[in-house]
């Protein structure tokens, strides 16, 4: 989420184990995101779905 | 539908609405006029359902005038007035509507129609973008919310 909206981490993260991990950078998303419409309108679907999932199970 | 032939004068008056609407404030003007675009406004007197849970959410609304009254299985859960927004999220996930509608006081309404927006949207990635972040927000609040409720 603070690659979409830009805000800092909302939780802090540590390593429990020796861990590989996959990187994707908030410039390289964003540039693609920008050049693939019907991607990034699969985004805000995803997200979305989150926020409606969230308020239901908040009320 | 939207008007086909629209007035310059139109096309800024409603971008210059959409701009104060919570949904579309991190949008250029350029975005809020083609926003503007695909808008048609509709009348309803006091009393009027505009939609019931379970409809298609075929189009999204925006009060301009009036109020009107979320209800769920006949409950009131919000009271909305003017720049409030209703039914964004069934317009961009393709969900049925969760809630009813019904005319509390006379009301203008702006309409966008599903089916318009989503073509816009992947024909104008910047404005998913913009609409992302909006919603990133909401979600942040939506989980810092329920961490409240939860934590022991």
């Amino acid at each position: 989420m603070a690659l979409v909206d830009g805000l800092p981490r909302s939780a802090t993260c540590i390593a429990a184990e020796d861990s590989e991990l996959l990187v994707l950078s908030d410039h390289d998303f964003l540039t693609f995101l920008h050049g693939h419409g019907s991607i990034a309108l699969g985004v805000l679907q995803t997200l979305t779905q989150r926020l409606r999932n969230q308020l239901e199970a908040t009320h | 539908m939207p008007d086909h032939e629209i007035s310059l004068y139109k096309i800024i008056e409603r971008s210059s609405f959409l701009q104060k609407v919570d949904l579309f404030r991190d949008l250029s003007p350029k975005y809020l006029a083609s926003i503007a675009r695909l808008i048609d406004e509709i009348h309803l007197l006091k009393g009027e359902v505009l939609f019931e849970i379970g409809d298609p959410g075929d189009y999204m609304y925006i009060i301009r005038q009036g109020s009107i009254s979320i209800r769920v299985h006949g409950d009131e859960v919000a009271a909305l007035g003017e720049q409030a927004c209703l039914g964004e999220m069934a317009l961009i996930d393709g969900l049925p509507r969760s809630a009813s509608a019904v005319v509390l006081s006379e009301a203008n309404l702006m309409r966008i129609a599903s089916h318009d927006f989503r073509k816009l949207l992947e024909n104008k990635p910047e404005i998913s973008l913009a609409l992302m972040k909006t919603i990133a927000i909401r979600l942040r609040e939506a989980d810092a919310h329920q961490e409240k409720g939860t934590e022991a």
